[in-house]
């Protein structure tokens, strides 16, 4: 069982996401770079449906009371078991009674944390991941105790073949596709939009990231139609959002852009202030 | 009556329908009928809205090929269109001026009593088009004419749950507590969205609901039998 000794900034459990109930408007939630998540289970063998802890910006202290298989992805994160510093994209043993101290993320802004077998967490509607009103909390809070499935147990032999380009989370370039109302721009709009550099705004947040810009562009209110994480909004006085895991299943903004899955996930890690570029791809 | 539409790749996974024109309800909830009916094992789930439906598949089903099936099995044929059963719901709301904060700005600015209000608020039935925006919240067509009302201009910080607003041709109930510029009339005791039950948005896709005025008391009574899990909606075939 770990103990919160110190929540962070915005600690939560999340898993793939929750499925099946976007027609009474429950957003999907889930891993904000959910390739990094994907990337803890498989490091430690585990399903991919297994539910992992994320943190942003600043992390949690745990306490271990029991021993456990530990690995961290996720951005460049300074973690310290009891004092001393480990490295991150390594099975890891937190030995027993121990304090795990996940301090900040000098690149990236979401870390994730994967134990060997996953915790005891309940499922609310076919889900692990926290989105309040649905589960009862939206993060871990100090004193919070979770248990694990799984004792511990060695993986330190487990033959591990992975894909570990975390580089590719690094890349300014998020590529997108048109969305339903892109030929609503003009021609020179449709061509400023990926020549120009944008960064996340101060606001982001797992609902969504607006992107400052200095174009000016404008669309039309549409009749409200369905919205998925990385679908780009376009309102009609020139605000860019780019829906993220949190969202609303459906909004009354024009659709100029959808993100590719690996640019949700690039994008979410991008700090505010940072610059990217959109490209357009098939 | 056939209505054009178009069909498109939207993203990961998912295939975006669009119809023209307004009067789309029928067609879309009898689309989702045989969507439903055709291609169970493909589709993971949809997503209507007031003229477009979202169809979410399976990570294993290819998008671009699926997407041609729809193009030659949609528009429907009115033989494959399913005449689908529709329940109405009755909502039970109190309009006293506790819970009605804007009923009586909303008289005055309109020159009518809050009764008329009331009266108004209560006569039609109203079609659910879709639920967004927050869990459990109901799209609704129907509203009568005179009942249109701008927007507040500054929005208020919390809106109580189960509240009852107004917003320009739009009215539509409060599943949970949230920030909000529409105007409030009313409030029902009745839960919206429960993740205790199956499934958990109350008001489904493709049904319609009414409105009916209830005293104070009557609020409060329906507000315990809904924490004792004892409230049974009224509900109505069509």
């Amino acid at each position: 069982m770990i103990e919160v000794i110190r929540a962070g900034l915005s600690t939560s459990f999340q898993d793939r996401g929750r499925f099946g109930y976007r027609n009474q408007g429950v957003p999907l939630s889930g891993a904000m770079d959910y390739y990094s998540a994907l990337l803890a289970n498989q490091i430690l063998g585990n399903p991919s449906s297994t539910a992992i802890m994320e943190f942003a910006l600043q992390g949690p202290k745990l306490l271990f009371h029991e021993a456990q298989s530990i690995v961290i992805t996720g951005g460049e994160w300074k973690v310290e078991l009891n004092g001393k510093p480990i490295k991150a994209y390594s099975p890891f043993k937190v030995p027993a009674d121990s304090e795990l101290d996940i301090k900040g993320s000098k690149q990236g802004i979401y870390g994730y944390l994967a134990i060997s077998g996953g915790w005891k967490l309940k499922k609310v509607l076919n889900s692990f991941s926290f989105y309040s009103p649905v589960t009862s909390k939206a993060r871990i809070e100090k004193g919070d105790r979770i248990d694990f499935n799984n004792s511990f147990q060695s993986i330190e032999n487990k033959n591990v073949t992975i894909n570990q380009n975390t580089t590719i989370l690094e890349s300014n370039i998020i590529e997108a596709q048109k969305g339903p109302e892109f030929n609503t721009l003009n021609e020179q709009d449709q061509q400023a939009l990926f020549k120009t550099t944008l960064n996340p705004s101060k606001d982001s947040n797992r609902m969504a990231y607006p992107i400052e810009h200095h174009l000016k562009l404008t669309a039309k209110e549409i009749t409200t139609g369905p919205v998925q994480p990385g679908t780009v909004q376009l309102t009609p006085s020139g605000k860019l959002i780019v829906l993220m895991r949190d969202a609303q299943t459906t909004g009354g903004y024009a659709r100029v852009l959808q993100l590719t899955p690996m640019a949700i996930n690039q994008l979410a890690q991008k700090k505010p202030g940072e610059e990217f570029y959109f490209k357009l791809v098939d | 009556m056939k209505h054009h539409l178009t069909i498109q790749l939207l993203g990961h996974q998912c295939i975006l329908i669009q119809w023209e024109g307004k009067d789309n309800l029928q067609t879309i909830n009898n689309t989702i009928e045989y969507l439903k009916q055709t291609h169970k094992a493909k589709i993971l789930e949809m997503v209507p809205a007031y003229s477009e439906l979202a169809i979410y598949l399976h990570e294993k089903i290819d998008q671009s090929n699926f997407l041609i099936v729809l193009q030659e099995e949609l528009p429907l044929s009115s033989q494959q269109a399913a005449a689908s059963k529709t329940i109405t719901y009755e909502i039970p709301v109190c309009y006293h001026a506790d819970k009605g904060w804007d009923l009586e700005t909303m008289a005055k600015s309109k020159n009518i009593s809050t009764d008329k209000i009331i009266e108004l608020h209560t006569q039609p039935t109203y079609h659910i088009h879709f639920i967004g925006f927050l869990p459990g919240f109901p799209y609704l067509s129907g509203l009568n004419q005179q009942l249109h009302h701008p927007r507040l201009k500054t929005p208020r910080i919390k809106i109580s749950k189960g509240a009852i607003g107004i917003a320009g041709h739009q009215t539509g109930i409060y599943p949970s507590a949230s920030p909000g510029g529409w105007n409030i009339i009313g409030q029902t005791p009745i839960d919206l969205f429960s993740v205790q039950v199956v499934p958990p948005a109350l008001l489904q896709v493709g049904n319609s609901l009414r409105f009916k005025a209830i005293s104070s008391s009557e609020f409060e009574q329906i507000s315990e039998e809904v924490k004792a899990n004892n409230y049974q909606i009224s509900m109505s075939d069509d």
